[in-house]
């Protein structure tokens, strides 16, 4: 257990935390909540969408009490699937951005172009597009290497901070959904051994 | 107090809901009519009969296609390398040497063009002719770069992650029709119970 003189020796620390100190860290920082937002609350409406939904599927009014398991269950369901469903939102956007290059940082359109590139050539799209992937084969490779490298990687990155939010928000939906799963067929249960 | 009422009701998923799950972002190149026609048949081979179940059903959909577009765009990165691999072969006679592309004859890069074309017989007779003039069996060309690029590499690593929540995804849904009958179950008997009273 933390000790007093801890505790103490832990608030003094924390007031030397003063966040980034050099103009790139304070610009890295400042974009970390408008990145992608999947740190904000929920939507409230999200949440109560899914909320009525399971709601009926379990056969609840929407007054019952938060104290009995089962509503408690469902609510915490509603609030992981608005979670996921907003991280799964975010990706995909973020996806059909690289993909269609629409308002998206330099080094981005650039990563956009190139998947755009490698996409349409895959699908076997028109033989212009394909001249353009043919053009920039005639780039000397370690340049096209450089491009790729350059722009890839960065938001290859972001894809993975999205990909990462969406994994959490799964694993999330999937233990609120074992236990609300129990909870009902416990309940169902129940109501038929009651006389 | 025992309650009486059926715990299962079949209603609608909120709207918003369902539109805003079956309304992928599909790329460009994609067509709506192909994600449609995949959507159909999950549909119908998931069998959803409540609505949550069918915002579940929704989501191994996207799953599939997920995984579709990544192999896609896998094949796409597999090929650029195999290309990039056959110029080197070509012209310096080792896929490991980089070589400038530009500095090729319109021949070998129409060779080339040919080899990843969508044309089979063309690439039939490309591969042959590749084989003949280079000493290069293409499949082993294929198959290094495979081995080599680490943006296959990756989407590899992605599909089997998506394969893996897919697989996840299709237990929970399993797991919830079997719940959902259970509770099916219990509702008609307690019914049956309360009209023989």
């Amino acid at each position: 257990m933390t000790t007093e003189r801890q505790a103490t020796a832990n608030s003094r620390n924390a007031l030397k935390s003063t966040g980034p100190k050099t103009e790139e860290g304070k610009t890295v920082s400042a974009q970390n909540a408008t990145s992608h937002g999947l740190a904000k609350p929920l939507d409230w409406n999200d949440v109560m969408s899914y909320h009525r939904l399971l709601l009926a599927e379990a056969g609840l009014r929407e007054d019952a009490s938060l104290e009995d398991p089962l509503p408690a269950a469902t609510l915490a369901l509603a609030q992981a699937e608005a979670g996921l469903a907003r991280a799964r939102d975010a990706e995909e956007a973020f996806l059909k951005d690289l993909a269609e290059g629409k308002d998206l940082a330099p080094y981005l359109r650039r990563a956009s172009e190139i998947v755009k590139e490698i996409s349409r050539s895959v699908v076997g799209a028109s033989p212009e597009l394909s001249e353009t992937l043919l053009a920039s084969r005639r780039l000397p490779g370690h340049e096209v290497r450089h491009i790729v490298r350059e722009h890839w990687t960065a938001p290859h990155r972001h894809l993975q901070k999205l990909v990462k939010y969406r994994r959490a928000a799964e694993v999330s939906r999937r233990k609120a959904l074992g236990a609300w799963t129990c909870l009902r067929e416990e309940s169902s249960e129940r109501s038929q051994i009651q006389p | 107090m025992n309650n009486l009422t059926p715990k299962t009701t079949k209603v609608d998923a909120p709207a918003q809901i369902i539109a805003r799950l079956s309304a992928l972002q599909l790329f460009s190149m994609e067509r709506q009519e192909d994600f449609d026609a995949l959507r159909s048949a999950h549909l119908a081979e998931l069998s959803p009969r409540t609505a949550y179940e069918s915002t579940l059903a929704e989501d191994l959909v996207r799953y599939q296609w997920e995984l579709a577009r990544m192999r896609r765009f896998r094949d796409g990165v597999l090929l650029e390398s195999y290309k990039e691999m056959a110029f080197n072969v070509l012209e310096r006679g080792d896929p490991r040497i980089n070589t400038h592309a530009f500095k090729l004859s319109d021949e070998k890069f129409d060779l080339v063009s040919d080899l990843v074309g969508h044309d089979v017989r063309e690439r039939e007779v490309a591969e042959t002719l590749f084989h003949e003039k280079t000493g290069w069996r293409p499949e082993d060309l294929l198959a290094r770069a495979f081995a080599k690029s680490s943006m296959v590499k990756t989407c590899e690593e992605r599909i089997a992650d998506l394969e893996r929540r897919r697989r996840w995804l299709r237990e929970d849904y399993a797991r919830l029709k079997a719940s959902t009958s259970h509770a099916e179950v219990a509702d008609a008997e307690v019914v049956e119970a309360h009209d023989d009273d």
